[in-house]
Formats: C-alpha cells, structure tokens, sequence
C-alpha cells in the first residue's frame, strides 16, 4: 500500500506492508538510519521521532498510521553547518559517548523544550524517562538540555 | 497475501470490516497490537485503525459519569480537567511505561490487552468502570468487573468483532476518595510487581463503601472483596491499621518468583493506598 506523508518538510510517498513499522520504512526504504532500532519493542527510545512534533516511538507504529502526517527525524534537525541549538548543547556539554541515543534524545528533547521553554531538572528527567542512556549516566544529558533552553531563551530575547 | 489495512472514518465503516473480516485486528494506540502482531503473539490479517473515527476522541461529563472514548490517548486524559479530580487515576497515568509510550497508547487499549499488571485498567477497576462495547449486531456495556477472564491473562469477554467505544467512569461525589500505589524496580518503564488501587466514599470520616483492585498478583485484576467489606465504617486510622495487618486473602497470589516478596508488601501497599484515598478526599468533605 501507498502511504504518502510529510517527512522532515517533505512530501514522500513510500510502498509498504500494512504490518510495516516506521522506523524500519525510515531505515531501510528511506535510508535514514539515523533513527535506531534499539530493542524494538518500543522501551529504549533510540527509535524516537517527532509526529506532528510529538516524540514517538517509531518501532511499535505502522507506518500506515502515519498517512497525511509530519514525521520528523534526526536527519531533519539542523545540519552540519548550522546544527540544532540543542544538538550544539549535546557537544558543548560532553553529552555523547557512543552516540546511539543521542538521537532519540535529542529529538525528545527538541520536543520537551518547544512545549515547555523553561523546564525544570525534574521535568527533563521525566520527558528524558523513556530515552534509556548506557554510556552517560544520564548527567550531562539534562545539564545540556539546560544549556540548550537557556541559549534558546538568549536568543529568542 | 500480507495483511491488509483499513482506517474507516465512521464507526458503521468500522462495524462492517470487522464483521466482515476473518482475522479482525484493531489498532488503537498500536503500542500493544503493534508489538503482539511482530512477535507473533497474535493474529490479524485485516488490520483496522480506528483512530480516524472522531466520537471517539472525547472526554465527555454527562449524568454522573465521566466518559473517556476509545481512542483518547493516557497523555490526553493527563492533562483532562475532568479527570484531574480522581488522584489515584493521575498517579497509575503518570507510572504508566514512558512519556512516548503515553502519547501513543489509550486507556482502551490499556483494558482489552487485560495484562495483569496494567496500571491504567487497574485503577479504572478500582473506581467501578465500565466498557462500552459495540458491533454489529448491538451495544453492551460490561463492567471492568466482569471484563476480564479471571482464570487468564490476555484474555476477555470481548467477541473479534467489538469496539471497545468509551469507558465509564462513575463521577466522583461528596466524601469520596482515590489512591493508587505500585511497587516496580525502576521509577520509569518496568513492569508493577504490585499494584493497588483504591475508590472510598465516606461520610463524617467512617467509610461507607469501598472498591480495591489488586493487580500483578494474579492472573488478572481482583477485587480486594474481603477488604472492602471490613473497612465499612471504620475511620482512616482503623482502616489502616487493618489493611496492614490482615493479608488480603481474596487476591488468591499466584505462585512466582516474587511471591514471597508480594506477600512481605501488599498488605502495606494496601495501607497506604487507603491512607491516600483518604488524603484525597476535599478538607471541608471530611
């Protein structure tokens, strides 16, 4: 079946199964692979997008249940020349190590910080609850996403 | 031939398919039915979304009940100001798997998946829901109570050919209460090991009925029947105090490699739940 839908700002139009989950249409049909396929049961948060700017779980949703909506990856957000102001945060604050997260976190992070500008330690702990992290320790991850709502709130004053 | 899929717009579209149709499965949220249908735990070759049917979408209060439909997402009755009263309600919500998970799955799918360690269904237990199931052939409504084969997990008195359309809540009234507690391993993202959830109504600050759901300690969700019955009448304090010395027989605790753990915590974590419901209940109702 056809499923046609907005991806990262553009219009695409992919041939899948009915059974056929995103991340694995993402990857492999589309050949993003910045999206993960963690565990696949939707538990590790490496598979992470935005829907309609909302972070999901791409490994437990058909892609057929995305028709007509916008889907975001991490290949949307910023570029290598001007990255994300919360990808800049993630380097800036050592919040990588092996980088397979990172994705997913960032996205979920991009999605938290667009709600709520301002967030508190304990809410970004909470938004990040589903993102599991086994290099970091988790740490640095909320000190940068900190660090991204305090510039983006520089830069928007 | 794969599967195939249909997302109907009107709910007699989605009556037909399913009557029609061999191997119905109905996707709702999906973060079950997605996961059961990969690893094979069931069958569909008839995939059906019903996320595009828009009476679904609501929460309603009408006639002294709070009516959450099928395709409401936990996020969005988080965030529901006619559900913010039932505490307990929130607090099962707020344990439930992640953030991510919470967007995308419903109570609705929370009950028909009938886990026995669903924090959302339990405390729709514990507060005396009830479900509205249609298909073609007609309207049911069941109560959580009898949903729910007791012998199995995973298993209900759902035909293949049902929607699950709203569950029922009863409106909360003067001098009532709710609590909910679980116990996992991790804060986030595990599985209960145990999980109580509690409905009081109270008069003067003496219980006049109670409602207890006990999950994760057996096939399915129980009601703390025994429990319920003794604590009529008594005050916080002496409810308590028998919640926590008295192991609630009725939850029938199956054998496992937690039993010993369960039957050291529940009749504390009961304790606590009670206490509250208790805490929950407005001051100038108490």
């Amino acid at each position: 079946m056809i499923v046609d839908f907005i991806l990262n700002g553009k219009n695409v139009s992919v041939d899948v199964e009915a059974d056929e989950v995103l991340v694995d249409t993402l990857r492999e049909k589309l050949m993003l692979t910045g999206t993960k396929k963690g565990c696949g049961t939707g538990d590790c948060g490496t598979c992470t997008v935005l829907l309609d700017g909302e972070a999901v779980r791409s490994c437990i949703l058909l892609t057929a249940m995305v028709e007509g909506r916008k889907v975001t990856t991490i290949e949307g957000v910023g570029n290598v020349d001007n990255l994300h102001p919360v990808q800049q945060a993630f380097i800036d604050a050592s919040a990588v190590q092996c980088g397979f997260c990172t994705p997913g976190m960032v996205l979920t992070s991009i999605a938290l910080l667009d709600k709520n500008p301002d967030p508190t330690e304990e809410e970004i702990k909470t938004a990040l609850s589903g993102n599991l992290c086994r290099c970091t320790g988790y740490e640095k991850i909320v000190r940068a996403v900190r660090l991204a709502a305090e510039r983006m709130a520089k830069k928007e004053a | 031939m794969g599967a195939l899929f249909f997302r109907p717009e009107t709910e007699e579209e989605a009556l037909k398919l399913l009557s029609s149709s061999e191997n119905p499965l109905i996707i709702n949220g999906g973060t079950d039915a997605v996961l059961f249908l990969k690893e094979g735990k069931i069958k569909g070759d008839t995939l059906i979304s019903i996320a595009s049917i828009k009476e679904y979408g609501n929460i309603k209060e009408k006639d002294g009940w709070v009516e959450i439909g099928g395709t409401v997402t936990v996020d969005k009755m988080m965030s529901s100001p006619l559900l913010s009263e039932f505490s307990g309600l929130t607090e099962a919500m707020d344990h439930m798997a992640s953030p991510a998970i919470r967007r995308m799955a419903t109570a609705a799918g929370n009950i028909c998946t009938a886990a026995p360690a669903a924090d959302v269904a339990a405390m729709l237990y514990a507060l005396g829901s009830s479900v509205k199931l249609k298909s073609i052939r007609g309207e049911r409504i069941v109560p959580l109570s009898s949903f729910y084969n007791t012998k199995r997990s995973y298993s209900t008195v759902m035909e293949k050919d049902e929607i699950l359309t709203s569950i029922l809540i009863p409106s909360l009234q003067k001098g009532e209460g709710t609590g909910y507690t679980r116990l996992s391993r991790r804060k986030s993202q595990d599985i209960a090991k145990v999980m109580v959830g509690v409905r009081l109504k109270t008069e003067k600050g003496l219980i006049t009925s109670a409602s207890i759901s006990l999950g994760a300690v057996n096939a399915q969700l129980v009601h703390g029947t025994e429990t319920e019955k003794a604590i009529i009448g008594m005050n916080e304090k002496e409810a308590y105090d028998y919640a926590f010395t008295h192991f609630p027989e009725e939850a029938q605790l199956h054998e496992s490699y937690y039993t010993e753990y369960k039957k050291a915590v529940l009749p504390s974590t009961l304790a606590e739940t009670i206490k509250k419901a208790f805490l929950s209940i407005k001051e100038e109702e108490r």
